[in-house]
């Protein structure tokens, strides 16, 4: 063995040190490369997590769109209803449910300082969550008008839950 | 012996540095997707809190003690153009006594920056228009020491299911809003999102993101 060191021009001693030297590089490039990996892949699963949360977001403002044409109609008392929308499969990790409420009372204290109340404001409740349960669930409060006193539903509130 | 542990080792070494080197843009590249979702995320909500202008005027000038320029604001505060957004908004807060309130708010969404050294990002502006004025402004992406971010616009007042006529400017209140938004890496040397190209490849390293949005 020596003789083979001594022919490849290794002495034993240095030639230990390259072994430790390259196996250390090794594992410090092979350590880099595995954050780098686990760093994409944490990104990746965060990306999507930010795509569905924007589907849910368009699952919201479809269904603020609707709105108007549920409300009670002028003259006849509104009551509180929840209404359900869409309801997913609960199979299908991209499915969701839908519902709304409406008839909730909208009073001056809500909506002020920036809003005046009108007569015929209410609020509905658009909940949108994951057919199959998992994931954060997007609940958006509109301000809309029973008797078309304002021209589209007004989003005054959202939340994750 | 020693040949083909050299061999090996060089093989392995290669491996893992092709590897690095192939995970290192992966991640910088959904980096940058994520850092353009998000500002899109930012973006669309500003624009969901959109509420007409006119129904915020009625409020703010009934409100005491407000500048003559807000009032102003608050009734033409809308601008539709090419690099800039600017929108009637109302914002969730929370009174100086804890109570939950809505604010009037003029979000302008543009670009600072990318002239010269500076490093160019897109950012939302808030102004309140409630009482107090106050001004924030915050970057529209999250990691602005790692990329830069612009932001571009493009409005169709009118949209049909055959598709939509685009404008850079629109003095009207569109129907549709179109953003680009560009992210690139946030070195000395990538001016803007045409320079972020690989030297060695000549590839482009920026990520576009494009979508539109409705205007309630």
């Amino acid at each position: 063995m020596n003789v083979a060191r001594k022919q490849a021009g290794l002495p034993g001693r240095r030639g230990g040190f390259v072994l430790v030297a390259a196996l250390g590089a090794l594992a410090v490039i092979m350590t880099a490369a595995f954050m780098a990996a686990g760093s994409s892949q944490m990104t990746f699963s965060m990306t999507v997590e930010r795509q569905r949360d924007r589907r849910a977001a368009d699952h919201v403002q479809s269904a603020a769109s609707i709105l108007p044409r549920m409300l009670a109609a002028p003259g006849v008392a509104s009551s509180v209803r929840t209404v359900m929308l869409l309801q997913g499969d609960s199979a299908d990790p991209a499915s969701v449910t839908l519902s709304a409420t409406l008839g909730l009372p909208a009073d001056g204290a809500t909506l002020a300082p920036a809003l005046q109340p009108l007569e015929g404001d209410e609020l509905a409740v658009v909940e949108v969550r994951r057919a199959d349960g998992a994931g954060p669930a997007r609940k958006s409060t509109f301000l809309v008008n029973s008797r078309g006193l304002r021209s589209s539903p007004i989003l005054v509130r959202e939340e994750r839950l | 012996m020693t040949a083909v542990s050299t061999l090996l080792f060089g093989l392995v070494l290669g491996a893992f540095l092709s590897t690095n080197r192939e995970a290192n843009e992966a991640s910088l590249s959904q980096g940058m997707r994520q850092e353009a979702l998000l500002a899109a995320q930012r973006l669309e909500k500003a624009i969901r809190f959109r509420v007409p202008a006119g129904v915020i005027a009625t409020a703010v000038s009934a409100a005491p003690g407000l500048p003559a320029a807000d009032v102003r604001i608050a009734r033409e505060p809308e601008k539709f153009s090419a690099d800039e957004l600017v929108l009637a908004t109302v914002q969730p807060a929370e009174s100086e006594e804890g109570k939950a309130e809505l604010r009037a708010v003029a979000t302008s969404i543009k670009n600072l920056g990318g002239v010269g050294d500076v490093a160019s990002h897109a950012y939302i502006q808030t102004r309140d228009l409630s009482g107090s004025s106050a001004i924030s402004r915050r970057d529209l992406a999250a990691h602005s020491d790692r990329y830069q971010t612009s932001v571009s616009f493009r409005y169709a007042t009118q949209a049909t299911v055959e598709g939509a006529n685009w404008t850079g400017n629109s003095n009207e209140v569109p129907v549709l809003v179109e953003y680009t938004i560009r992210v690139w890496p946030n070195r000395p040397q990538f001016r803007n999102f045409d320079d972020a190209r690989d030297p060695a490849t000549g590839r482009r390293l920026g990520f576009e993101y494009i979508s539109a949005v409705r205007i309630p």
